[in-house]
């Protein structure tokens, strides 16, 4: 039968895409964090490609059904296969997985239990570990930063304190992703660091439990302290999303913001529901998104009214080729209904929502069960993406030397559109 | 499931492991239902087709739903990541039951994808394991042990780029933050681009190995050459006898087995009672670039020199057990045996087992290394999966997977228009008649 037991959870998957990692890789790996993702996303999308240009045209007029095929096959390697035997489920995951990979949809896509856990982490924007953020240097690697309310900064860890071993494993030359999963670990465990800090001659052990801890999706600023322009960038939709742009955007109220910059540049997208919530922080009224189902049947999603802000600001929504899903709802909603300008680049692309639903044994897939349009009905695919106001694209030179000229543009729209000058803040920040 | 003939190995479906092996096809496996076990995990596979039924965004046909069967049979062999084990589609199928009766498309040669370690990057590459005699491949001068690296200036994905590693002591740079985003980025597009260019190592084989007519220009590399050598073919079907003979000559036979296929005892057998009238007082036996065939096949013309006996020592997931053929004459005159890299899987359990058993003396090259035997599950579609079921080894029980039978007598390639190793195996057989 079909288990759908647990909720079913519609989701504008938060799918690292081919390319989108980059964006989502530095910020990662800052995080002792979700790099596991990522990377394997990389790793499996060789063989993606190995299947999509595999698959042939069927021929034959027979038909197969995919259950007693599976069982038939699966029972016949368990008595026959020579080599050696496959790991338990082995056969049944790959069985999935090749089945999925027929309907030529990478996002309709199976979840092992482990990578089912990784993705409901993501989606409710926490995880377990000791809430530190890790970075390295010439080869050593170090603590950068302590999440507030942290098991790390509870044991009184520091900036700059440097990692030899995790549970006496020593970690010389070590990936920092690969350290990072040895700090990992389910709440309530316990792992042991060894830690060399500058100014203690002995290196000494700390032993921490390991707790949940949030993602840091949200950074907010005074981009222009003169001219008083917030900036607020958001960089996945999960269950915490809209809470923590709303209060993001309370704290810029509260020092005065007259005009606001929402970066949504490399966010691959997430929870459907996110994106309706944070939306309607930025639609006064109407729809935020129309979901199509199967069948072509539409049904629009308005926007929550209490979540509607009553203070009237100029915003541009900052948007780049990684813009995807989620975060490509949002800013056509924001486009359609004019309330605000998009700067940067065409966006990803993907207009298809996935449910996900939970198996037996702890897996899940992912299926594309509906397309989502734009307020206006504009389809968004791969060759019909949410296109900026006004396009600003860097150069190899701007990206080299790390000069953001999509959000020096944005800065520069704000000023005129509050009608003053410039020339104050341009260039570097005061 | 096959039923199996109880006394003896169960080796009608067993097949020679390296590619296009097949021969005509045994009645087909009929499938089983699931047993009880499986319950659970039969479950989740049917939870998934489903809820593809019901919520999946296009609706899923019933031709999808036998693409989604082929999927998670294609799924599950590629899991067990054994080269040998593979699924194929009814068109693959047929190219094999095709070369199993001597019919080749393509360029007419026998392929094996062989597993390799290069530079600590895990390649699979497309290995010629025999051209056919009369074929294109032959013609145009390939051999075996050539690995195809280009087809048409495309190619070949035998590694993935993204493991190459000037991209992992990137990637690791990156992590470890020692060189800008552009430049990982660069070198991330180099690697993507190497691979959406490139083409699947089985398109690739489909390619040599099905087109009727046209040109085709293939690179292969070959051991001892620095860069890969251009070859251009023209495409056309190959048939091939699985016996060659010439004329009986000052009393020494010549018989050539292609391959063993169904037909290859019978035509042995007729070949050999036409030698005997032409007096022959000896028999050179050539096995070179034989990819092998059917186990069967190879057993009875093996048993027709020792005198019956065991011909091989097979061992499957829970048994071993010995290949015994009904004891017959033995062969009384001398015979040589021609071996070379292209005599692979069953025809080199022949030549190791003459060896063995003194029925024969072996002249040439060492051989392929392939001992692994396949099974196909013919599904009802006509496609199949192919499954690694057992190993074999010579009578005595010499392994010579991955190893390969020595000769008795090395004796080096003189090519095509020279054949050195025929000559001296004349001229030995000779001086033992005592006519040198």
């Amino acid at each position: 039968m079909v288990n759908m037991r647990g909720r079913i959870r519609i989701a504008v998957a938060a799918s690292m895409l081919i390319g989108s990692f980059l964006v989502g890789f530095v910020y990662r790996d800052l995080q002792a964090g979700a790099g596991r993702q990522v990377l394997s996303e990389l790793k499996t999308m060789p063989a993606d490609i190995a299947t999509a240009a595999k698959e042939k045209v069927a021929q034959n007029s027979v038909e197969l059904q995919p259950v007693e095929t599976y069982s038939s096959v699966i029972a016949y390697v368990d008595s026959n296969y020579y080599g050696t035997k496959p790991k338990p489920k082995q056969l049944t995951y790959a069985a999935i997985r090749g089945m999925l990979a027929t309907l030529g949809d990478r996002y309709t896509r199976f979840l092992d239990p482990v990578e089912h856990k990784e993705m409901s982490e993501e989606n409710r924007g926490d995880f377990e570990g000791i809430g530190a953020e890790l970075d390295t240097k010439d080869g050593r690697i170090f603590i950068k930063k302590t999440m507030a309310d942290s098991p790390a900064l509870r044991a009184n860890l520091k900036s700059k304190d440097v990692i030899l071993k995790v549970d006496d494993k020593m970690i010389q030359g070590m990936d920092i992703t690969d350290v990072v999963k040895l700090i990992r670990g389910p709440r309530n465990t316990k792992v042991r660091l060894t830690i060399k800090r500058e100014d203690t001659p002995q290196p000494f052990d700390v032993e921490l439990t390991r707790d949940v801890i949030p993602f840091v999706m949200v950074e907010s600023r005074m981009e222009d302290t003169v001219n008083k322009i917030g900036y607020v960038t958001l960089r996945q939709f999960t269950e915490k999303s809209d809470a923590d742009v709303f209060m993001a955007i309370k704290e810029l109220d509260a020092q005065g913001a007259k005009a606001l910059i929402f970066d949504l540049r490399g966010n691959p997208g997430g929870l459907l529901d996110a994106a309706v919530s944070v939306g309607s922080r930025f639609v006064q009224d109407g729809d935020i998104v129309i979901i199509q189902n199967r069948g072509g049947q539409r049904s629009a999603i308005p926007i929550e009214p209490d979540k509607r802000d009553p203070i009237r600001r100029p915003v541009v929504v900052l948007i780049d080729r990684n813009t995807a899903s989620a975060a490509e709802i949002v800013s056509g909603a924001i486009q359609d209904h004019k309330a605000g300008t998009l700067i940067g680049t065409e966006s990803f692309g993907k207009g298809l929502v996935q449910t996900i639903i939970n198996l037996d044994d702890g897996s899940a897939v992912a299926i594309t069960t509906a397309k989502y349009l734009t307020p206006n009905g504009h389809e968004v695919t791969p060759t019909q993406k949410i296109k900026p106001d006004i396009t600003v694209d860097p150069s190899d030179d701007d990206i080299k030397n790390e000069n953001d000229v999509q959000l020096k543009r944005a800065v520069q729209y704000l000023q005129e559109r509050l009608g003053v000058t410039q020339a104050k803040t341009n260039g570097e920040k005061s | 499931m096959q039923t199996r003939p109880p006394t003896k190995v169960a080796t009608a479906n067993m097949q020679a492991s390296a590619m296009l092996k097949l021969t005509p096809e045994s009645a087909p496996v009929i499938l089983q239902p699931a047993k009880e076990k499986d319950g659970a995990e039969r479950d989740l596979v049917g939870s998934v087709v489903r809820l593809l039924r019901s919520y999946y965004v296009d609706t899923v046909s019933k031709e999808k739903e036998t693409e989604m069967a082929r999927g998670a049979v294609r799924g599950m062999l590629e899991s067990l990541d054994d080269p040998d084990t593979r699924f194929l589609e009814p068109a693959e199928r047929k190219l094999i039951v095709d070369a199993g009766n001597g019919r080749f498309h393509g360029i007419g040669a026998i392929f094996a994808l062989r597993r390799e370690k290069v530079d600590k990057l895990d390649e699979t590459k497309l290995v010629v394991v025999t051209p056919m005699p009369g074929s294109p491949a032959e013609k145009a001068g390939i051999l075996p042990g050539d690995s195809v690296a280009f087809v048409d200036n495309k190619w070949i994905i035998t590694h993935d780029p993204f493991k190459e590693p000037q991209f992992e002591s990137m990637l690791k740079a990156m992590r470890n933050r020692d060189v800008d985003a552009l430049a990982y980025q660069k070198a991330y597009e180099a690697a993507f681009k190497k691979l959406k260019d490139g083409m699947s190592i089985m398109d690739a084989l489909e390619s040599v190995t099905s087109k009727a007519t046209g040109d085709l220009t293939i690179k292969v590399e070959r051991a001892g050459e620095d860069k890969p050598i251009e070859i251009k073919l023209k495409c056309r079907d190959t048939f091939v006898d699985p016996i060659i003979t010439k004329q009986t000559d000052r009393g020494v036979a010549y018989l050539r087995v292609t391959q063993f296929s169904r037909s290859a005892p019978a035509s042995f057998a007729a070949a050999m009672k036409r030698a005997q009238s032409a007096q022959a007082k000896a028999l050179i036996l050539d096995l070179r670039n034989n990819p092998g065939g059917l186990l069967d096949s190879a057993a009875a013309i093996a048993s027709s020199i020792t005198g019956g006996g065991v011909i091989a020592s097979i061992q499957t997931k829970n048994a071993r057990k010995l290949l015994k053929e009904p004891v017959s004459k033995r062969l009384t005159i001398p015979v040589v045996v021609l071996i070379n890299e292209g005599t692979a899987s069953v025809a080199e359990l022949v030549a190791g087992t003459l060896k063995e058993s003194k029925a024969a003396v072996l002249f040439g090259s060492k051989t392929f290394g392939d001992g692994l035997l396949q099974t196909p599950l013919i599904l009802k579609d006509g496609s199949a999966a192919v499954l690694t079921s057992g190993k074999m080894r010579t009578a005595k029980g010499v392994d010579f997977n991955g190893k390969g039978i020595s000769p008795d007598r090395e004796v080096k390639s003189g090519g095509i228009e020279n054949d050195i190793q025929r000559d001296e195996a004349v001229k030995y057989l000779l001086a033992k008649l005592g006519k040198a």
